[in-house]
């Protein structure tokens, strides 16, 4: 199996003072291998977010190695993270993130205009994915004209289109209802199956985890503990999850 | 598509900073208007003093550059930090930094560039306005139009330029420091407090108030007759202004933190009506801001003290025609031989009707007694006046005529020279030949500036006592019964060409025109000066306020669309819409009061201590502060039309969806 992500003692420190320091990712070595679809889970504050934030190049780190497709990404210039990120990362975020000035077509569209790639072809390919996503009827229309659910899918055919190596997505239904959760993660799921694409997803909300094949538990900058889906049906998944859960509410002694 | 996202993004941009850009496209469109008129030779011919008034409009051109300057950086990195989120999603999308920085620079100057380009016909059009106005004050029949030269759009496009080029950099500086981490999650940092200490902070505080109070002292000290004519009295008054602008400066960053304690101290203040809200909203927005709260003052300080400049102007401007030229043609002769004014009278009546004709001599008395305290360096003589001319003089101006006992004499002197021999023991005896003379009394209304030209003052004396003393200079005065204009000084000067005018051993021309006053020229040229004056001053003090209020306005709209919530907070907590947007009055109402309470209390102390020079050329000693309102209330009026577009922008915004 390609292996897509490797972190290796992977520290991120907040703060100077000695004895002011806030240990955000403490120590983890992870891994995520190509066509996996992978959560990790972890209350508030547990380190989801910064250690998301480290494999996109939006933090640095403080120790430790990321590599993404055999790049270090602790080893690079700053000057190279935006064309890493172009050809390596596809971003969902919680608040989508798009761009208010686009419509959604455009918006699709964009990281593949940034690439350069041929204008005839762009057209085809953002309503081959729109329409796989459901949202070929809403390409015209501009942000504000349409759901969350829809705004949310359009972010995912964004990260989508550029078929990059990793998506990486930071609470993406953490603004949805419901349905549209459902909705979208249903399509993250088919699109994970289908176009192999490799998923790392942050999520505190079980329901969304349980869409995944493997899961991460973090609780205070460590992993915890990792579960497999493996051939379990989503519910029995969905309740393991929910075990784990009851356990990191309490001290850790307490499980081992 | 980075270009067709520029110009969506510019789009949008013109919504939300239309205020912004209707203040600098009027800048820009003054800047021209002014330029044009400056340089349009009509107007230039209009009058001599019109050289002067471009020497003052490039640098009041410099002052409004830095002005227009300050408020395009403010907004642009304004607009920058507000839209921080968006290039964070560009970076991660792998748009490169320096993609993003020309993305922007393409942004602003499109936004720049259309205020530009509409600056041109806006200036064109305001510059004939102006032009009608200078007609109106000239009392001119005809209408002049200013054409549009390129020299001077040229120039604005070189201020243009400028400013761009200093912003541009400025933002570029900006962005070259900024991670994405930076982008992404800055509107999530915290406001920074200035001050760790409370008693760092109420240490600045007060030192500042000492400091501007110091200022303020210094000012006054230099503002009397004694102290205001001497050259170092410039200096003490700048270096007033410097010690205010740098209290202004403290005051306005600690204040806000101050009233705040002193607020919350009191439980009682604190959980009175919206209080709470208002000042914490107030305290949030002036901790972040307090160097712009400085800057703002300042401009406000400027801004008040530029239209109080104006009335004083316009205030002094009857005296000054009085001082200039009282009578309808007056000319003067120092150097024997003296001129034969027949020949003037000849010129004069060729043209107009003459009513009366006055001659009258100023002798000298070589004991110089009274000149010892005024410029007795120059002239080693009092200059000494018949009693019969002088009261000639009077009655040709309708004034009350005087009389003098054989051992009396009389002071006519300047009114700014008025403390030199006023209470003077000294002079209340002098000798005259072998006489004792005593003062009867010293005038100041009937004097005026060329009565003499040896000194700020004349000895009147009884006839008889002038037989023994010799002659330094002659005196014609004309009255005619037509108004003069400016065309008979011209006449006077070309026909009387062979008295005025000389030429030396090396060949070199020189003339005396200076002997010659019409009042109908002086008139012309003093409604050209105010009107000028006048205009410069409202159009400096305009673009100062409309900096201003286009930054509090830019500032507190896009805080309603950012800090919705805490409104829709109070609306869900049972606030309804007449008590929410009470609040909002209220809070735009202590946003743009307090950069104003300092400001309008130094300049009214300055105003204050200025009158003590000017009160002399005023009406009345109290004008000023009749003065002083009219100047707030124009102030006032600008900024309140800032005030109004900001609360009903702020109230769109938060009644607005989404």
């Amino acid at each position: 199996m390609e292996r897509i992500l490797d972190i290796e003692q992977l520290k991120k420190y907040y703060g100077s003072d000695a004895g002011n320091i806030t240990k955000a990712v403490d120590g983890i070595c992870m891994y995520v291998d190509r066509g996996e679809f992978v959560a990790i889970m972890g209350a508030s504050g547990s380190g989801k977010t910064t250690l998301l934030n480290c494999i996109s190049t939006i933090d640095t780190v403080t120790s430790g190695h990321i590599i993404v497709n055999d790049q270090d990404i602790t080893e690079m210039k700053e000057k190279d993270f935006a064309d890493f990120r172009r050809e390596n990362l596809g971003f969902i975020f919680q608040d989508f993130n798009l761009l208010d000035t686009l419509t959604i077509e455009e918006n699709i569209s964009l990281s593949l205009i940034i690439n350069k790639k041929d204008p005839a072809d762009i057209g085809k390919r953002v309503h081959v994915i729109a329409d796989k996503l459901g949202i070929g009827d809403v390409l015209s229309k501009f942000p504000y004209e349409v759901s969350g659910g829809q705004k949310q899918r359009c972010a995912c055919a964004r990260a989508l289109i550029n078929e990059p190596k990793l998506i990486l997505a930071d609470e993406p239904t953490g603004a949805l209802d419901s349905k549209s959760s459902r909705l979208l993660l249903e399509i993250m799921s088919d699109i994970n199956k289908k176009m192999q694409a490799t998923i790392l997803m942050v999520t505190h909300d079980p329901f969304s985890a349980s869409f995944c094949k493997r899961i991460l538990f973090l609780k205070d900058g460590k992993i915890f503990n990792e579960i497999f889906r493996g051939e379990k049906s989503r519910k029995d998944f969905f309740n393991e999850i929910l075990d784990i859960l009851t356990l990191l509410g309490g001290e850790v002694g307490n499980v081992r | 598509m980075l270009g067709k996202l520029a110009v969506r993004n510019t789009k949008r941009n013109l919504k939300d900073y239309l205020l912004y850009l209707i203040t600098i496209t009027i800048s820009f469109s003054l800047i021209l208007a002014f330029n044009l008129v400056a340089s349009s030779k009509e107007v230039v011919e209009f009058s001599s003093s019109m050289g002067a008034f471009k020497g003052v409009l490039t640098f009041v051109n410099v002052i409004i550059v830095f002005v227009v300057c300050f408020l395009i950086n403010y907004t642009t990195r304004f607009m920058f930090e507000k839209r921080s989120k968006e290039f964070g999603t560009y970076m991660l999308l792998g748009i490169k930094k320096k993609d993003i920085a020309r993305l922007l620079v393409t942004e602003n100057i499109l936004l720049g560039f259309s205020a530009l380009v509409l600056s041109v016909p806006l200036g064109f059009l305001f510059s004939q306005f102006l032009s009608l106005v200078i007609v109106k004050m000239l009392v001119i029949p005809k209408v002049i139009f200013i054409s549009l030269n390129f020299v001077s759009v040229g120039l604005l496009a070189l201020y243009f330029l400028a400013i761009y080029v200093l912003v541009l950099l400025n933002l570029l500086r900006r962005i070259r420091k900024m991670t994405v981490h930076d982008f992404l999650y800055f509107d999530k940092q915290n406001e920074k407090k200035m001050f760790r200490s409370n008693k760092k902070r109420n240490i600045i505080f007060v030192l500042s108030v000492i400091l501007g109070i110091a200022s303020l002292v210094l000012w006054h000290s230099r503002c009397n007759m004694d102290k205001f004519g001497i050259q170092e009295t410039l200096t003490y008054l700048i270096i007033a202004v410097i010690m205010l602008i740098i209290s202004i400066y403290g005051v306005s960053a600690t204040c806000a933190d101050i009233m705040l304690s002193v607020l919350l101290k009191s439980k009682k203040i604190k959980y009175q009506k919206d209080n709470l809200f208002v000042t914490r909203t107030f305290a949030s927005k002036a901790r972040t801001m307090s160097f712009t709260f400085g800057t703002l003052s300042t401009l406000i300080l400027l801004s008040l003290l530029c239209l109080n400049f104006s009335s004083i102007n316009k205030g002094v401007y009857r005296t000054s025609i009085e001082n200039t030229a009282p009578y309808d043609v007056h000319i003067y002769d120092s150097e024997q031989p003296f001129d034969n004014f027949d020949e003037y009278v000849k010129v004069i009546d060729e043209d107009y009707t003459i009513n009366e004709i006055i001659e009258y001599a100023i002798y000298g008395e070589p004991a110089h007694q009274i000149q010892d305290y005024y410029d007795v360096e120059f002239y080693k003589f009092d200059p000494v006046m018949k009693l019969s001319d002088y009261n000639k003089l009077l009655k040709l101006r309708n004034m009350d005529t005087i009389e003098l006992k054989d051992n009396e004499y009389y002071l006519v002197t300047r009114n700014q020279s008025l403390y030199k021999v006023k209470d003077n023991d000294d002079i209340q005896t002098i000798q005259f030949a072998d006489k004792k003379l005593h003062l009867k009394a010293i005038d100041t209304k009937s004097h005026w500036n060329n009565i003499t030209n040896s000194g700020r003052f004349v000895v009147i004396v009884p006839d008889k006592y002038v037989q023994e003393l010799a002659i330094y200079e002659r005196h014609l005065i004309v009255d005619t019964v037509e108004e003069t204009t400016a065309n008979l000084r011209d006449k006077i000067k070309k026909d009387m060409e062979p008295q005025l005018v000389w030429i030396d051993e090396d060949g070199t021309k020189h003339d005396s025109y200076y002997r010659v006053s019409v009042r109908g020229a002086v008139i012309e040229e003093q409604n050209a000066m105010t009107a000028m004056l006048a205009s410069t001053c409202l159009y400096l003090a305009f673009i100062l306020t409309s900096a201003v209020g286009t930054v509090l306005a830019v500032q507190s709209l896009s805080d309603s669309m950012k800090h919705k919530y805490r409104y829709l907070t109070l609306r869900r907590l049972g606030v309804n819409d007449i008590a929410l947007f009470k609040t909002i009055r209220k809070q735009l109402f202590v946003l743009f009061g307090v950069p104003v309470v300092y400001s309008v209390l130094s300049s009214f102390c300055m105003l204050a201590s200025l009158n003590n020079v000017y009160q002399t050329f005023l009406q009345s000693r109290s004008v000023y502060l009749l003065y002083f309102a009219g100047s707030l209330a124009i102030f006032f009026f600008i900024y309140g039309i800032y005030w109004i577009a900001a609360y009903i922008g702020f109230k769109r915004n938060i009644n607005g969806e989404g």
